[in-house]
């Protein structure tokens, strides 16, 4: 059982109340023309899949609707950092 | 002789006798029975037969880990196939029925043919052979024999609830670790949940003789309880906890009980700050030859019948143990003035304190012995002993007892991943490592008499809160301690000695297993079926694991254990389910003119909201009816609910341009007053949804996606302004219930929207096709859009959503003598296609783009970016390979909708195909019509197809999809 | 020795000691022609048609844990092989086919119990589209049919029949069905085995030598192994094998849920599945049902389920059989499926010239175990891959050609 508390609302929500969004610094090229197939395609369906530390969006769909970022563990599920979207997780990520 | 009743003792009832039946004999017990401890004092002998070789087998222990009690079970409040029956309190009129055993568990003819069948009847036996000629031909007789009891097709109508619930600390357990840290932390403040699954707290104090701070264990007890409750404390009794999840997230299930039995279950989903893990343990039986007669009981549990329940396993025990624990068995059966029981101790020099104790009592004491066999078929006559020396006795008993040791109950610790792992002292797996703030005390950490046990409780509260408590004193000279293990008989026959007695499974099949190389303790499981029974190996697991380490020569720990996995007893599925059936289960969205719709006769199909397929009122038949309605459209006026449609409210200074990121079509040129139809993609290229965009004004659009894509397309649009464009200046409101909205289609669509009295003008020229207007109609602010997706005049009025049924009550007052109709769903659907617009999700599918559907020209004329514009000249895209939507005329059988085209040059199947029907009609003016998506389909229009569908092939001409008003001019009226 | 009925009798009198190791458990050698990274389903198959078929011996398979361990011993058992574009049906009928042959093929009983897989109909919508697919597969050559809701009604008796979904109807795949799924690793083990594959368990491979863009060799828990050819299977772990030969592929890994209930006596012959519900349901030989949903949405590595889904499967299980009610649980667990874009498989070369990938099965792995493997198997002999296995290679992300039949059929597979 997933439990974040939303940084925007700051209530704790179950993951029954949250919407997963995928990984979290994944961001349009943009000027779309401009980039080439494998980058477009890259930026369409490559995503990181790491085994611990995952940086991610989830939304507090079923309160503030607010998109936010979480750095989670995905094997045990344990949430380490939450940030309001505008910020960079400063946990995980790229080594 | 069996089981029966003692004269006195126990936590039963005495006054409140019982009568129950148990395969239709009339039995008597007492108010604080379980089902089992009402079985074994009723002289019970055979209540079921194994799964494999339908040996006997009888009651076994008190609890939940017993493999042989499997029970159909009805009460007052309903029936269930499989219960283990000493989860059962033992109500009046309870019936209870065997479910095993042909024709009856006394008597199994099926018995007889697997005594000569065993020898091949082995672990895996079916891997090797039933392959000639194909396992199906075995399936059916092998299925005849598998289960316990059949549900009996009705529907559980126990109450159901479910809570949620925080606390600071869970308790889990109340015996004496759980009591003593409950006590512990008296005055710390902390909100603090106890639970047992029994139905009074105590755990074993309950029925062993013991002394805590120089009262008995139970006033000690009750006294520690009423504290506890007193402080606010919350205990739940009856209640197992099922299984730990991340996050100290727990599901519990509290069994809610009264004189006609289950009323029902509460399932509690509780989240935990700090846990203490005071589960206990259970005892672990011995491995020997012929071990799973009837009469044969694990040692605590004899202590437990006696202690809780004044019940004796029999006049005559034997007592088999490696360990002190025994001991205090023999000397609880002495008490209850039974005959002093035989203690087989398999170690040489067990404490003299227990030796002596038991000696005392009268007891004979084997020492350096084992049982190497029992005799008796269909109830334990006399066993075997063999000592050291290799000689033998028999010694003549009705009952034996076995205590081989304990196994903690680890369950929930494991469930969170923490790993079990094998401690020499007690013989037993433990858990060392545990969940971050969760604690472990009592006979779960391998504790082995009651003072350790009760300063293990304390010690671990006192690490959540320290309050200063002083450490409860138990006297108890006896304990559970000395064990030296013995996995297996050193005499007997393997291949009678049963360690999963549910599932057959015997040590000489896992010394197969180990021959055959399946040593991992997962294969060993998956292969012999250790411990995959409903006891989840609860007493054969670490017996089963030991053998095999012994047979591949490797340390038992080594070999490790099993996963253990929720639920830590089986959860009945109905609690689960709880009240979410039926509409509980998908709540039905109706619309707001629902009433009106079923008081004309609406047929309602399921579109994420109920809606009419067809109107009752327009005909006794669906065909019938949807020519009416269709009919309605052409010549007059229909009147449709279209409320489900999307509507969302795009507003700001950078409404347009956000908006225009969205649809492919160019949006920065749409007026205000003005309307215009297109798709959107995500950002592959692929359409995910249609529909028209209103200019209400520079700052407000109105969206109008597709009825099921109303709330993603309004997320879609929110996700990409908060994460990608957070910086335009835009506001999303997703609207669609807020308005109810009425479709006006036909030639006199007009002339019955001026009767519902607008206030603004609705002339042809003051209002054409592809425009919107805002005002009041009928007295009622509204939202006109002048749109078709009938081909016909049109207008959707959309009014606030509680005046959505007298709207749809008036346009059909008004409309009635110009020949107005309710249009359902099908007919809708089907004028659409004959005027060639496309229905998303038919005539689309998960391919589509907008190349593929015409809209080439639009794309190719915006400049701005669109979501999904770049992917649409990625390679593939742009082959010209792609499926297009084109129109079909039948050349000689009708069409049918999901019809397969056919390469070219092909006429039967199995053949390459290049396309589909995506939708078909008959058309009661153009006659049978489809669309059909074909590869290269646009370049192609006049060529012939072949179709198949349903067996038969069928040929068709490419046409432009349009079948009706080709020249728009019905529109534009 | 062959498993056959007379030598389990003559076993049976002998006291069962003459059975041989189901197969070894060799030390690992220092050099092999080909490496298989995976000892599951896909990668116990490709070490057997790899040796059957291409003649390649000199092999070894490596698994981190027990044979069998991950997906292949954590599914639903279900087989079946309705998919739609003929690229699918090609791979996933080629499964069925040999898995209609593998008990006698390996000579170990896989229990290939073909009772019949039905998709319920719920509404007009779904019968268009279950009659596309029946049109489409039977041009595919694969079987496929559409029942009325009167022919449920009897195959299916306990089932609600106007329920919050009601039943109009059944795509009805008569060849689909349940397998033993350990059995299917056991017997292909057992196989490959005798054929002279290594298969070495707790084996972890923990990187690649690399020279020249190319593996030199598997640097594993149990030492350095030399090869000139490496084959990946290893489903939801594929993502840790691809970082570690340095690329990514268009996989998240995400956890997939199972659960039993306590055995009753069998009245549900035939597999089911309901799109209202998003719920398939068998009976086991034991007379449990095995249950199954939709993925836990998130990405993850853990090889447990969190209870909200536990709760939908349930309650969708005892919405179409109600009286499941009075059923109890007993088990839950989870397997990690690895998810493509489209869903569908990643067959053939990778970025790692000679490294072979078999992974994004996603929620299908277990009933394409043969046809996974028998192409991976080429790929690592021939270089390159199999004419079936080609619409599937990684280029089709890069070209944006999705083999997307989630998308077709409206229905999550």
């Amino acid at each position: 059982m997933i439990v974040i508390t939303c940084p925007y609302c700051q209530e704790i929500r179950h993951e029954e109340e949250l919407t997963y969004g995928g990984e979290a610094e994944i961001i349009r090229p943009l000027e779309p023309e401009k980039a080439s197939d494998d980058e477009w395609t890259e930026y369409l369906y490559f995503r990181t899949n790491p085994k611990g530390v995952h940086q991610e969006q989830w939304c507090c769909s079923g309160g503030c609707g607010q998109w936010f970022k979480v750095a989670r563990d995905t094997v045990s599920h344990e949430v380490l950092e939450v940030t309001t979207f505008n910020m960079k997780l400063k946990t995980g990520g790229p080594a | 002789m069996s089981g029966f009743r003692l004269e006195n003792g126990g936590r039963i009832d005495r006054s409140h006798p019982f009568r129950f039946t148990y395969n239709g004999r009339s039995l008597s017990g007492f108010a604080g029975d379980t089902l089992a401890s009402a079985l074994l004092a009723n002289g019970s002998g055979i209540i079921g037969r194994s799964f494999k070789y339908h040996r006997p087998r009888g009651i076994y222990a008190a609890g939940v880990e017993d493999p042989n009690a499997m029970l159909a079970v009805r009460d007052a409040h309903g029936y269930e196939p499989g219960l283990r029956a000493g989860q059962v309190a033992l109500v009046d009129g309870l019936e209870a029925k065997s479910v095993t055993g042909w024709p009856s568990p006394d008597f199994d003819l099926v018995a007889s043919f697997t005594r000569f069948a065993a020898p091949f009847m082995t672990a895996g036996f079916y891997y090797k052979t039933l392959k000639w000629p194909n396992w199906s031909w075995y399936e059916e007789a092998i299925r005849k024999a598998a289960g316990f009891g059949l549900p009996d097709g009705a529907v559980d109508g126990r109450l159901r609830e479910y809570r949620h619930a925080t606390c600071d600390v869970l308790v889990i357990g109340a015996g004496p670790a759980g009591l003593a840290a409950v006590r512990a932390l008296k005055g710390s403040g902390r909100d603090v949940v106890l639970v047992d699954h029994a139905n009074a707290a105590g755990g074993a104090l309950r029925w062993e003789d013991a002394d805590v701070d120089g009262q008995s264990g139970m006033d000690w007890a009750d006294g520690v309880v009423s504290d506890f409750t007193a402080e606010g404390g919350t205990l739940l009794l009856n209640t197992f906890v099922t299984g730990a999840y991340e996050g100290n997230f727990f599901t519990m299930v509290e069994s809610l009980v009264d004189e006609g039995g289950l009323k029902g279950e509460r399932i509690w989903k509780l989240k935990a700050e700090h846990v203490i893990l005071a589960t206990g343990s259970v005892d672990r039986p011995l491995v020997y030859q012929n071990n799973d007669r009837p009469g044969t009981l694990l040692s605590s549990s004899v202590r437990q019948f006696i202690g809780e329940y004044g019940v004796a396993a029999g006049q005559q025990l034997v007592i088999f143990t490696n360990n002190d624990s025994g001991y205090l068995t023999a000397l609880k059966v002495a008490r209850a003035g039974l005959s002093a029981p035989h203690i087989i101790d398999t170690r040489q020099a067990p404490s003299e304190a227990h030796v002596e104790a038991a000696r005392a009592a009268g007891s004979r004491v084997h020492l350096g012995a084992h049982v190497s066999n029992v005799t008796g078929g269909k109830h334990v006559k006399a066993v075997a002993v063999s000592g050291e020396s290799g000689q033998q006795v028999s010694l003549p008993c009705d009952a034996i007892a076995l205590a081989g040791g304990s196994t903690p109950v680890v369950h929930l610790a494991a469930h969170r991943g923490s790993k079990p792992v094998y401690d020499e002292a007690s013989a037993s797996f433990v858990c060392p490592t545990l969940p971050r703030r969760w604690y472990s005390a009592g006979a779960v950490t391998g504790a082995r008499n009651l003072a350790e046990v009760l300063a293990q409780g304390h010690e671990a509260a006192q690490t959540i809160a320290n309050t200063g408590a002083d450490v409860p004193q138990s006297e108890v000279m006896l304990g559970m301690g000395g064990v030296a293990a013995m996995w297996q008989a050193p005499t007997g026959n393997p291949k009678n000695m049963f360690v999963d007695l549910q599932n057959d499974v015997k040590a000489s099949d896992i010394k197969l297993a180990a021959r055959e190389n399946y040593v991992s303790v997962e294969h060993l499981k998956r292969y012999t079926t250790l411990g995959m029974g409903t006891d989840q190996g609860r007493t054969s697991n670490i017996n089963g694991l030991a053998i095999m380490a012994d047979a591949t020569g490797r340390d038992i720990g080594v070999v490790g254990t099993t996963t253990f996995r929720p639920p830590y007893t089986a959860t009945r599925m109905g609690a689960i389910a709880h009240h979410r059936q039926m509409d509980g289960y998908a709540p039905r969205r109706l619309m707001p003119a629902h009433q009106d719709h079923v008081a004309h006769g609406a047929k309602f199909e399921d579109f994420g909201w109920q809606r009419p397929d067809w109107y009752g009122c327009n005909g006794t038949d669906r065909e019938a009816a949807i020519k009416v309605e269709m009919k309605a459209v052409r010549g007059a006026v229909g009147v449709f609910d279209a409320s489900p449609l999307g509507k969302i409210e795009v507003a700001g200074p950078d409404a347009r341009a956000f908006i225009n990121k969205f649809y492919v079509s160019n949006l920065t040129t749409l007026k205000t007053g003005r309307v215009r139809y297109s798709v959107m993609c995500h950002d592959d290229g692929i359409i995910f949804d249609d529909g028209v965009v209103a200019c209400i004004d520079d700052n407000l659009f109105l969206a109008g996606p597709t009825s099921g894509n109303a709330e993603s397309v309004a997320a879609w649009f929110e996700r990409w302004r908060q994460t990608e464009w957070p910086d335009m200046q835009v506001a999303i409101a997703p609207v669609t219930s807020n308005w109810a909205a009425i479709a006006l289609a036909g030639p006199k669509a007009r002339d019955l929207l001026a009767k519902l009295s607008p206030d603004f003008d609705i002339s042809k020229d003051a209002f054409p096709h592809m425009h919107y207007r805002e005002g009041n109609i009928a007295g009622v602010p509204a939202r006109v859009a002048r749109v078709s997706f009938t081909g016909e005049l049109q207008y959707e009025v959309s009014v606030p959503a509680r005046y959505g049924q007298a709207l749809m009550q008036a346009a059909m007052r008004e409309g009635d003598a110009m020949g107005a109709k309710r249009i359902g769903m099908e007919a809708w659907l089907r004028l659409r296609l004959e005027k060639g617009y496309l229905h998303l999700g038919s005539d689309t599918n998960g391919r589509t783009t907008p190349l593929d559907i015409g809209m080439g020209g639009v794309v190719a004329k915006k400049q701005a970016d669109f979501l999904g514009k770049r992917a649409l000249s990625l390679p593939y895209n742009a082959s010209g390979r792609r499926e297009e939507l084109v129109g079909l005329k039948p050349i000689d059988a009708p069409i049918q909708i999901g019809g397969r085209i056919l390469a070219d040059g092909y006429d039967s199947v199995p053949c390459p195909t290049i396309g589909n029907v995506t939708s078909a009609c008959d058309s009661p003016d153009a006659g049978n019509i489809a669309m059909a998506l074909i590869e290269r389909g646009a370049s192609r229009i006049g060529e012939r197809v072949n179709i198949y569908a349903e067996g038969s092939i069928s040929e068709a001409k490419i046409c432009v999809p349009v079948f009706v008003d080709p020249k728009n001019e019905r529109l534009h009226v | 020795m062959n498993y056959n009925v007379f030598n389990l009798l003559w076993q049976g009198i002998k006291g069962h000691n003459g059975w041989p190791q189901a197969w070894r458990s060799p030390e690992p050698k220092t050099r092999y022609d080909a490496v298989i990274v995976g000892g599951g389903g896909h990668g116990l198959a490709t070490a057997y048609y790899l040796a059957r078929e291409y003649g390649m011996t000199n092999i070894a398979l490596l698994e981190k844990g027990w044979l069998g361990g991950g997906n292949t011993g954590r599914n639903t058992t279900n087989v079946r092989s309705d998919y739609m574009f003929p690229e699918s049906a090609a791979v996933y009928d080629m499964a069925l086919r040999l898995y209609e042959g593998l008990g006698k093929d390996l000579n170990y009983n896989i229990m290939l119990s073909q009772r019949g897989w039905l998709t319920l109909i719920h509404d007009q919508h779904q019968m268009e589209s279950a009659r596309h697919k029946a049109n489409w597969l039977q041009c595919n050559g694969v079987d496929g049919e559409i029942i009325g809701a009167d022919k449920v009604r009897e195959m299916l008796p306990g089932m609600e029949m106007n329920g919050r979904y009601p039943v109009r109807g059944a795509f009805l795949q008569k060849r689909g069905g349940t397998i033993r799924h350990d059995a299917v690793a056991w017997g292909y083990a057992r196989a490959a085995d005798r054929l002279g594959v290594d298969i070495i368990q707790n084996c972890e491979v923990q990187g690649f030598d690399m020279a020249d863009g190319k593996i030199v060799a598997v640097n594993t828990s149990r030492g350095r192994i030399e090869t000139d050819r490496v084959g990946v299977a290893t489903a939801g772990h594929s993502g840790v094998i691809a970082e570690m030969a340095g690329f990514r592929l268009p996989i998240t890994s995400h956890c997939l849920q199972a659960m039993v209930s306590e055995p009753v006596k069998p009245f549900l012959n035939h597999v089911v599945i309901s799109p209202g519900t998003g719920v398939y349901i068998n009976q086991t030989q034991k007379g449990e049902m095995v249950m199954g949903g939709v993925l836990d949405l998130y990405h993850s590595y853990g090889q447990r389920g969190t209870f909200p889904t536990i709760e939908k499967v349930i309650t969708s299980a005892v919405e179409m059989f109600p009286t499941f009610s009075q059923m109890r649980l007993m088990r839950h667990w989870a397997g990690i499926v690895d998810i493509s874009p489209d869903s569908s498989p990643i067959l053939g070369q990778t970025p790692v010239e000679n490294m072979f990938i078999n992974c994004g099965w996603g929620t299908g792995g277990f009933k394409a175990i043969p046809a996974g493997g028998y192409l991976l198997a080429h790929c690592i002999a021939k270089g390159s891959p199999h004419e079936l296995a080609a619409p599937f290679g990684l280029n089709r992300f890069r070209e944006n050609r999705l083999i997307d039949e989630g998308a077709a059929a409206g229905i999550a597979h």
